[in-house]
């Protein structure tokens, strides 16, 4: 994505968005909802416009999964909030989706420069 | 895989606290906001603009919450919605629901409930070892063979490796201490329980040696009964009929002997038998059963006991050579008379409850497809506010299988009231059969299938063409149609039809059992039957008295009791089976073939005729004159007068040898009904036991008042009071006889009568709802008839029509129907033709009067309408 081009209010996948949430806790650590959405919101250059409460279905999905696991703590300005942390098997699917990801790239890139006029 | 489990394990676990989660989120949802709204307040905005920004930038956290809550449901949301709108439906129409769930629960557990019976009767196997090496052994004109018979088949036969013998069911005054008690016993050889290969449940069963000693095998049940389970049964001693016994063993626990329907308690060997009595070779008792030695077949067998049979009785050969036949077929269902009388009735009572089920389930399909067409608005509003049709469809599909779970479910608890009903009836008063009724695999999944096949294929179907045909619009279908018939001959139509027409089959099959019942019960018995009483004599330990003294004793102190008209004594009595005899020599006769020298037999005391109520054609009734000194005399009856010497008078001071003993004919008794009802009066002899032979089993007494069982209490006394060692043991009438005889005949009309009404039930409430269904849907076009003048009965009429179409093309192929399968019951019937006009006519007559009854309502209700008002609408 170049810098400033903005996606509007797209309907991310799901899996993306889940991609995204698992990828936000495995590099920043323990984040409550809000705190990941600030995140990615960051990561996108602010150009991924998408309903925050979007982030909680993902954090269920990812919680069924056992790929994150959640627990209570205090927020900045002390309120109870809950904090998500990535599990092992979370990494480890991370690796995974991250390969996936790249693997596709690729191929499509490769796909899309062979149908170009020479 | 592991994670996998995880993972679901925790779906569950999410599942079972979806509202606490929910609640959690939804503060989660309202800290986010804070925060959210916290940043724009910092950046300039008000606290009610950095609110509304706050929620504009988080969605809709209402949409999240039931995105969630839904994530974490097991779909069991759906399913009790589903379940709680077929609930509500069903009881909006309660008429519709009772009735399919009536209908079906009727058919399954009709249905089930015979098969179950007919299961425990006919198709399990002995619980022995092998069981389809054993092969039934019979004779093919009587049944049963002699002791002296048994013996020389047994040493002979190299086709059979064992050949076991068993008496029926005898009730025998058993003796444990000082107590004595009727009890059920069998008299069996001594390879008989090594025959079936049975193992001892304690103790030790049978040797083959042991066949004359005096030793017996007691049952489970009577082991728990009468000695508490006890260890030391065996060794004990137990008196039977006087003569002691040993009890060497208790019979394992799931054998009830090799005839279903039987339950022996105590397993006796021949020693119960006098020599004398064993060795009487016109006396035929025991039923035969043998295994088949590997590689031999039954022909084998059953050539090789002819042959055996025929040689040790050279009497019994024809002239031109023929021998009778012995009988083998197979035997792993045990050899059962109960098999025998009834195999044909259940066969009947199963076409019959299949027939049931058939109508219950085409009634249930015509209600369903009615319903289905009623719902076809509710499915187009349901479609238009947005419901997918998968949805509507799963929720029909629910409702279905609501519907055939009740059904299902009654109908099993109908089978099991039903199949201990019908064993009930299928026991005669006394001896109530015992027979194994528990439910098996195949009875539970047959109910089932049905259940479910049923609802599904009758519910379903109509209701994917309702979703099909709706077409979205909500459009007030026929408003406008003014005259005729809506739809040509329709789906619902053929049901109708296909339902007159069973039903008709199973009222006529009904009606013919109920006047076969009728007609054997008013034919001419040859005896006058109410009033006497059946007293049997039970003799103490070891005692054999003197009948020359006894009896006369006995008939004068019966005599003089207040009320007796007259006192008897027999082997057999009436209407029982005393026996068979054979190698009659009459004189001055030549055999034409070995049946010309038998026939049946008993042994009567004297007054017999007069007691019974025989009519005597010629010659003399018995008397006391009659005893061991002088001459043997006999009394034949008129159908063995006929076939000796042409007429009864003739018949007189004839004589004929039988036993190497010479009897003279002193008198012709009409034809009474020897055991079988249906059958013609076989040829008889009665003999006068004072000359002795048989044996005193029965007293007749024939009151004078018609009340036999009055005299009960004054018989029984006068009998301690004759002899003290003799006492009274089963008492019946001899109407209770007659009633037992006919026990097949009562349970089959009893149960095509029940049948019978249940399919009028069924028809009057498919009727009613067809026909109210349809007025429903007529009733514009009713209201401008009665506008324009038209009679109110002349709309009774119109409503009426619809069904009598397809009333009648039911009936028609009603009657194909029972002239199609009528004769298969033929040998069932008695004194009228399965194609008996008038049996099918009153049918007929029947269900038309039914029909147009349970029409009438709806069609009155129809020809009521206040024309104003509905046209107004």
């Amino acid at each position: 994505m170049a810098k400033g081009q903005s996606l509007g209010r797209t309907d991310v996948l799901q899996g993306t968005l889940d991609l995204m949430v698992l990828k936000t806790l495995e590099a920043m650590g323990p984040l409550h909802g809000y705190g990941i959405a600030r995140r990615i919101e960051q990561m996108s250059d602010d150009a991924l416009k998408l309903n925050e409460g979007t982030v909680y279905a993902s954090l269920m999905r990812l919680l069924h999964r056992r790929w994150i696991s959640a627990s209570w703590g205090a927020s900045e300005n002390n309120r109870k909030a809950r904090f998500y942390v990535i599990t092992r098997s979370g990494r480890r699917q991370l690796t995974k989706e991250t390969q996936n990801w790249d693997r596709i790239a690729g191929v499509m890139a490769r796909l899309l420069r062979a149908t170009e006029p020479s | 895989m592991w994670t996998r489990l995880l993972a679901m394990a925790s779906c569950l676990r999410y599942a079972l606290s979806r509202r606490r989660v929910d609640e959690e989120a939804r503060r989660e949802f309202e800290a986010h906001l804070e925060l959210l709204a916290d940043r724009y307040v910092r950046s300039g905005m008000t606290a009610q603009d950095a609110r509304a920004a706050a929620r504009r930038q988080f969605g809709s956290a209402l949409a999240v919450r039931e995105d969630i809550y839904e994530m974490n449901s097991l779909g069991w949301d759906r399913l009790m919605q589903d379940l709680r709108y077929s609930l509500r439906t069903f009881r909006r129409t309660p008429v519709f629901t009772a009735t399919a769930v009536l209908s079906l629960a009727l058919g399954i557990g009709g249905t089930t409930a015979i098969f179950t019976v007919i299961n425990a009767a006919m198709l399990r196997t002995l619980p022995v070892s092998h069981p389809e090496q054993l092969a039934l052994v019979r004779e093919p004109r009587d049944g049963n063979f002699s002791y002296p018979e048994y013996v020389t088949l047994r040493d002979g036969t190299r086709a059979l490796s064992d050949l076991i013998a068993a008496s029926s069911l005898q009730r025998v005054a058993v003796g444990v201490g000082d107590d004595s008690e009727l009890t059920s016993v069998k008299i069996v050889s001594g390879n008989y329980f090594a025959g079936l290969g049975l193992r001892p449940g304690l103790g030790r069963l049978f040797a083959a040696a042991e066949e004359s000693e005096p030793v017996a095998v007691i049952s489970r049940g009577y082991w728990r009964r009468q000695f508490d389970e006890s260890a030391a049964v065996p060794g004990r001693q137990v008196r039977l009929n006087g003569v002691p016994f040993t009890i060497v063993g208790v019979a394992p626990a799931d054998f009830s002997g090799e005839a279903p329907g039987e339950s022996p308690d105590v397993w006796a060997s021949m020693a119960l038998q006098t020599p004398a009595q064993r060795n009487e070779r016109g006396f035929s008792w025991l039923y035969l059963m043998g295994r088949l030695r590997p590689g031999a077949t039954h022909e084998q067998a059953q050539a090789e006991l002819t042959v055996l049979r025929a040689r040790s009785r050279p009497e019994s050969t024809a002239a031109d050579g023929t021998v009778p036949r012995v009988e083998v077929t197979p035997g792993a269902n045990g050899s059962s008379s109960l098999r025998e009388r009834f195999s044909g009735p259940l066969r009947v009572l199963m076409a019959t409850a299949g027939i049931v089920l058939l109508i219950a389930c085409t009634n249930l399909a015509s209600l369903l497809l009615a319903r289905g067409a009623a719902r076809q608005w509710e499915i187009a509003m349901r479609l238009a506010i947005g419901a997918t049709r998968a949805r509507i469809v799963r929720q029909l599909m629910t409702e279905s299988l609501l519907l055939a779970a009740a059904g299902g479910v009654l109908g099993l608890a109908f089978a099991f009231w039903g199949s201990g009903s019908l064993v009930r009836l299928a026991s005669v008063t006394g001896r109530t059969l015992v027979l194994d009724l528990r439910p098996d695999a195949r009875v539970l999944l047959f109910s089932g299938a049905v259940s479910i096949v049923a609802c599904v294929l009758f519910g379903l179907a109509p209701a994917l063409r309702a979703v099909r045909n709706a077409t979205g619009r909500l459009s007030v279908e026929g408003t406008y149609r003014v005259v005729g018939r809506e739809r040509r001959w329709g789906l619902q139509d053929a049901f109708i039809v296909v339902q007159v027409a069973l039903s008709l089959v199973l009222l006529a099959g009904s009606v013919m059992f109920i006047r076969t019942l009728k007609n054997l019960e008013a034919q001419d018995l040859g005896f006058r039957a109410d009033g006497v009483l059946l007293v049997q004599v039970v003799r103490e330990s070891g005692y054999r008295p003197a009948l020359s003294t006894l009896i006369p004793r006995l008939l004068e102190r019966l005599e003089s009791i207040a009320g007796v008209e007259a006192a008897t004594v027999a082997f057999g009595g009436t209407l029982a089976n005393g026996g068979g005899i054979n190698g009659i020599q009459v004189e001055g006769y030549t055999p034409r073939d070995p049946q010309d020298q038998r026939a049946r037999a008993d042994w009567v005391g004297p007054g017999y005729l007069r007691t019974a109520g025989i009519t005597l054609v010629a010659g003399r009734d018995f008397s006391p004159v009659d005893d061991g000194n002088g001459q043997k005399v006999a009394i034949i009856n008129q159908t063995m007068a006929r076939h000796y010497f042409g007429d009864a008078a003739a018949a007189l001071a004839r004589r004929f040898t039988f036993n190497k003993t010479d009897y003279a004919i002193i008198g012709v008794a009409g034809d009474a009904k020897y055991s079988d009802l249906r059958e013609p009066t076989p040829r008889v002899v009665y003999f006068p036991v004072l000359q002795g032979g048989g044996g005193v089993n029965f007293l007749e007494v024939r009151a004078s008042t018609g009340d036999a069982r009055a005299l009960a209490g004054a018989v029984r006394s006068a009998i301690r009071e004759v002899d003290p060692r003799l006492s009274a043991g089963d008492i019946a009438t001899l109407s209770d006889r007659i009633a037992r005889k006919l026990g097949r005949e009562h349970l089959v009309a009893d149960l095509t009568g029940f049948f019978g009404t249940l399919t009028l039930l069924l028809l009057s409430i498919g009727v009613y709802g067809t026909l109210a269904y349809a007025a429903g849907r007529r009733t514009k076009e009713i209201a401008v008839r009665l506008a324009l003048g038209a009679p109110r009965a002349g709309v009774i009429w119109i409503v009426l029509r619809e069904i009598a179409a397809t009333v009648g093309a039911g009936i028609v192929l009603g009657t194909a129907g029972v002239l199609a399968v009528g004769p298969l019951v033929t040998s069932l019937l008695f004194g009228l033709r399965p194609t008996d006009p008038s049996t099918m006519a009153g049918a007929a007559a029947l269900l038309i009067a039914v029909a147009v009854l349970a029409g009438y309502l709806p069609a009155l209700a129809a020809s009521r309408l206040d024309p104003a008002s509905v046209l107004r609408e």
